[in-house]
């Protein structure tokens, strides 16, 4: 199946083809496994949370549109956003007063993860954004909890990240860095 | 809540509390400018995402994936609400009885014809029968919900705009004062049998699966 578009992968998965089903897992799992290993450290959740994602595009292949998101962008949503609710079920009324240097990967145990590379795409970021956008999207922190975390006025905070995204947007997309 | 760009970004990191994602899923249904924005950064953060050096995903995961299959058999397209008339109870639907549900069977045959990309197309089809009356679905609010088709042999065809991202949208026949339910609409559209004139069509959110009864104001309420 490496000559199927994803689109064309979903269209089968949405007529119950288990073969297209593991080819989408081929494609995405080691790039979800790797978003959330970011998120977490517990190497069951994360095998757990990858399996759920694809059984949910499993369920939900018959409403994808392909006018509305790439299968790329729905499945990461999906397997992101699935990972941010488990994050928030086992999380601690209260928030960290600090922030290490490099959180997440001292945060990480695994073989896995102390290799973990930071992208060049971040690397484009100052210190500062690229904490503040990983414990946003890595971590699922929202922008007053980042607040307190970091110490930094709400609007500052909003700034940054809004400011980090379109310098992020510019790397990736080899267009200009500032908003 | 305030609907500016920091909470879109909010939203497409997915670190709003359900709530509000709620209403600003509401809010990008009505602002296509908006939701265009949002999924410009909800790309950018899948690509973010694919730029992270790949995890193995073992032939084992794989296997236990497939496995969970055979135990865990996708939905139903379309699932019922069933009979249930200790919805009177409540004020707002107070004299609402419930639930002869239909369109299944219609429904199971339309499916795979049904799907997103055909789905103007099947709207228009409708809309060009004889004696076909279309009119959009607006909210109070000025949220487009979609288009509702009488036909003429009392059939209601309705298309949605596009699905709620948590919950489903269920529809209800309120005759007498009575939410009946007509469907949980677990795609973007949706045929009815004939439905009697003189009732009305009201629409609601509710979890997947649907429910017994209305557990949400509905978003309109249509005279047929």
């Amino acid at each position: 199946m490496r000559g199927v578009t994803d689109e064309e992968l979903v269209g089968l998965v949405a007529r119950r083809d288990e073969l297209a089903l593991r080819e989408l897992y081929r494609r995405y799992a080691p790039y979800l496994k790797a978003m959330m290993r970011r998120m977490t450290s517990d190497g069951d959740e994360v095998e757990s949370c990858v399996q759920d994602t694809l059984m949910r595009v499993w369920d939900a292949a018959g409403r994808f549109d392909p006018m509305k998101a790439s299968v790329k962008t729905w499945v990461v949503t999906i397997g992101h956003r699935l990972m941010i609710n488990r994050l928030r079920k086992g999380r601690p009324r209260t928030v960290e007063l600090t922030v290490p240097e490099r959180r997440l990967e001292a945060s990480s145990s695994t073989d896995h993860v102390t290799r973990i590379y930071v992208s060049d795409a971040l690397d484009t970021l100052d210190p500062d954004a690229r904490q503040l956008l990983e414990l946003a999207f890595f971590r699922g922190h929202t922008h007053q909890e980042l607040a307190e975390i970091s110490g930094k006025p709400l609007g500052t905070v909003k700034t940054i990240i809004r400011r980090a995204l379109a310098r992020l947007r510019g790397t990736l997309t080899g267009g200009t860095h500032d908003d | 809540m305030t609907i500016d760009d920091a909470v879109l970004t909010d939203y497409a990191l997915g670190t709003l509390p359900k709530a509000q994602a709620k209403e600003v899923e509401r809010f990008l249904r009505a602002h296509p400018d908006a939701a265009q924005r949002v999924r410009r950064t909800q790309d950018d953060l899948a690509d973010l995402v694919m730029s992270l050096p790949p995890e193995t995903a073992s032939g084992a995961a794989e296997d236990a994936l497939v496995e969970r299959l055979t135990k865990h058999p996708r939905p139903p397209i379309e699932r019922r609400a069933r009979r249930d008339r200790s919805s009177r109870r409540s004020p707002r639907w107070a004299a609402f009885g419930l639930a002869t549900a239909l369109g299944v069977a219609a429904w199971l045959i339309l499916g795979p014809w049904l799907n997103s990309d055909g789905l103007e197309r099947t709207v228009e089809r409708y809309q060009s029968q004889p004696g076909a009356l279309s009119s959009r679905l607006i909210t109070e609010e000025g949220n487009d919900l979609g288009t509702l088709v009488r036909l003429r042999d009392g059939r209601l065809f309705v298309a949605f705009e596009q699905m709620p991202s948590e919950g489903v949208y269920q529809l209800w026949e309120i005759r007498g004062g009575s939410p009946e339910s007509l469907a949980v609409v677990s795609d973007r559209s949706f045929l009815s049998e004939p439905v009697a004139p003189g009732g009305s069509l009201a629409v609601t959110i509710e979890p997947p699966g649907g429910s017994l009864q209305p557990t949400s104001e509905p978003l309109i309420v249509v005279q047929l």
